[in-house]
C-alpha cells in the first residue's frame, strides 16, 4: 500500500491539532463561567456578522419591491398633495371649498404609476419608454411626472407601452412659478447639463433669490400646480431689460425609475373652451 | 523496563503526583506547579506527533477531571505542546543523540539540552495554559508575570523530578 506524502502528515496533524484545540475551547466554555460568556458573546458577535451580510444581500436582491412599494408610496402623496393645493386654492379663491374635491382623488388629476423602461439622455432631443399604453388608459398628450420633477409629455401611445417626450428637449417649455409668489415664466433645458435649466422673461425688478423653489404653475391642463421641480442657483440681467434664472432640477433625470402619467379630467372641457374661444375669435 | 509498562507507569505516577500537588500545594497564588508537562518531555522521542497529541489531549482531561479544574484547560496547553515537542526536540537534539537515547533526560542528552527543552515546552504549555484561563479577562502585567513565574519554576522541578526521580526508571 503507498504511504501517504509528508505534506499530507504535516495537514493532518495540524488539522487534528485545530480539532482538539476546538474541543478544549468548547469544553471551557462550557464549563467556566467567565469563559462560556466570553465565548458567547464571540460566537454572537461572528453569527451577527453573518446574519448581517445575509440580511444585506436579501436586501439587495428585494430592491426592486422596495422600489415600487416607495413608488406606490410616493403617488399616494402625490395625490395627496396636489387635493391639499387645490383645496387651499379653493379656500384662498372661492372663500369656501369647492365641491368635486374628493378625499381619495388626486384633485382633478387621475395618476397612473409606470416604469422607465428606456430613457434616453444624450441628444438635445430626448425621450423616454414607459411600459404603460392605451390598455392602461394612456392617451397621448398626457403629462409625466414624479413628485419633485416633471418628466414629459405622453406622445406615440402603444397598447402596453408609450414614447414619452422628455422635458431635456430644446424646444419643451414649461409654465413655472417662482415659490409661492404669483409670479410667472416659462422654463427650458439650457441643453449643456442634465439638471440644468432656465427661466427667462422675468422682469428686472421681480426680486429672485438663490435657493428658491420653483412650482409648476398649474396653467397647463398637463400638470397638477404646486410640484417642485427646480431650485435657483443665479440670476444675470439680459438685454438690460430681463433677468434670467439659471436653475437645477430637483430631480435627476438619469436616475428616474417609476414615473406617474397624469391625466386632467377636466381636460376636455377646457380643450373645449379652448376651441370655442379661437372659434369666435375668428368669427370676430 | 519495557516501553508499553514504562510510560503507562510514568503517567499514572506523574498523574497521581499532579493530584497531590494541586490538592495540598499552594505556594503562591501566581504559581502553578505543573508536571503533567513532563510526561510529554521525557516520553519516547520516537513517537508520532498525532499519537503524541491524543495522549497528552487525555492525559490533560484526566488532570483537570480528578484535579476539579476547568475541563480542557490542561489537555488544550498539553496538546499544544505535544504538537510543538517533536520540532523542539530535533531542533535542540542531534539525530544520532535521539536514535541513541530512547528518551529525553538530562543523563541522554545533557542538562544543559534538557533545560533548554523544557523551558520551550513549558513556555508553549503555559502561554497556552494562561491564554485560555484569560478568556474573557484582559491579557495584562498580571499574565505576564504568571507565565514567567510559571515557566521558570516549572522548569527547575522538571529537572529535579528527572535527575532525583526519573533517572532510576
Amino acid at each position: 500500500m503507498k504511504t501517504p506524502g509528508p505534506v499530507f502528515n504535516h495537514i493532518l496533524r495540524f488539522l487534528l491539532f485545530i480539532a482538539l484545540e476546538v474541543l478544549c475551547v468548547v469544553m471551557i466554555s462550557h464549563n467556566g463561567i467567565i469563559q462560556h460568556y466570553t465565548v458567547s458573546k464571540e460566537i454572537r458577535n461572528v453569527q451577527s456578522f453573518f446574519w448581517e451580510k445575509g440580511s444585506d444581500i436579501r436586501n439587495f436582491f428585494n430592491l426592486p419591491e422596495i422600489n415600487r412599494r416607495l413608488a406606490s408610496e410616493n403617488l399616494s402623496l402625490l395625490r395627496k398633495n396636489v387635493r391639499y393645493g387645490e383645496i387651499i386654492d379653493s379656500i384662498n379663491h372661492a372663500g369656501r371649498l369647492v365641491p368635486g374635491i374628493k378625499e381619495d382623488s388626486g384633485g382633478n388629476f387621475v395618476f397612473t404609476m409606470a416604469r422607465v423602461i428606456k430613457n434616453s439622455l444624450g441628444s438635445s432631443h430626448n425621450f423616454l419608454i414607459i411600459n404603460k399604453g392605451s390598455a392602461d388608459g394612456i392617451e397621448e398628450n398626457m403629462g409625466v411626472l414624479t413628485p419633485c420633477g416633471v418628466i414629459g409629455i405622453t406622445r406615440a401611445v402603444g397598447r402596453h407601452n408609450t414614447f414619452v417626450y422628455s422635458f431635456l428637449n430644446a424646444k419643451q417649455t414649461l409654465s413655472v412659478q417662482i415659490g409661492h409668489s404669483n409670479l410667472f415664466g416659462p422654463l427650458t433645458w439650457n441643453q449643456t447639463d442634465l439638471h440644468g435649466v432656465t427661466l427667462s422673461d422675468i422682469q428686472i425688478h421681480i426680486p429672485v433669490n438663490k435657493g428658491d423653489t420653483l412650482f409648476t404653475s398649474g396653467y397647463s391642463s398637463l400638470y397638477p400646480a404646486g410640484i417642485p421641480i427646480a431650485i435657483i442657483e443665479n440670476s444675470s440681467i439680459k438685454n438690460g431689460i430681463k433677468q434670467e434664472v439659471g436653475a437645477s432640477l430637483i430631480e435627476k433625470m438619469n436616475a428616474v425609475n417609476y414615473v406617474f402619467v397624469a391625466r386632467n379630467i377636466r381636460r376636455k372641457e377646457i380643450d373645449s373652451l379652448g376651441k370655442a374661444f379661437d372659434k369666435k375669435s375668428n368669427e370676430k | 523496563m519495557k516501553n508499553s509498562i514504562k510510560y503507562p507507569l510514568l503517567g499514572i505516577i506523574l498523574l497521581i503526583i499532579q493530584l497531590l500537588i494541586n490538592e495540598f500545594i499552594n505556594v503562591y497564588p501566581l504559581l502553578y506547579i505543573a508536571v503533567s508537562p513532563l510526561f510529554l518531555i521525557v516520553i519516547d522521542n520516537k513517537m508520532d506527533t498525532m499519537l503524541l497529541m491524543l495522549i497528552a489531549f487525555a492525559f490533560g482531561f484526566l488532570t483537570d477531571l480528578f484535579t476539579g479544574g476547568v475541563l480542557g484547560l490542561s489537555a488544550g496547553a498539553l496538546t499544544a505542546a505535544a504538537f510543538f515537542r517533536n520540532s523542539i526536540m530535533y531542533l535542540s537534539v542531534p539525530q544520532t543523540t535521539l536514535e541513541s537515547s530512547g528518551s529525553l533526560s538530562c543523563k541522554n542528552i545533557g542538562t544543559e539540552k534538557f533545560i533548554i527543552i523544557s523551558l520551550v515546552c513549558y513556555a508553549i504549555f503555559f502561554a497556552v495554559y494562561i491564554a485560555l484561563d484569560s478568556i474573557g479577562s484582559y491579557f495584562c502585567l498580571y499574565s505576564i508575570i504568571r507565565f514567567l513565574v510559571d515557566v521558570i519554576i516549572n522548569t527547575g522541578i522538571a529537572v529535579l523530578i528527572d535527575t532525583a526521580i526519573l533517572k532510576n526508571f
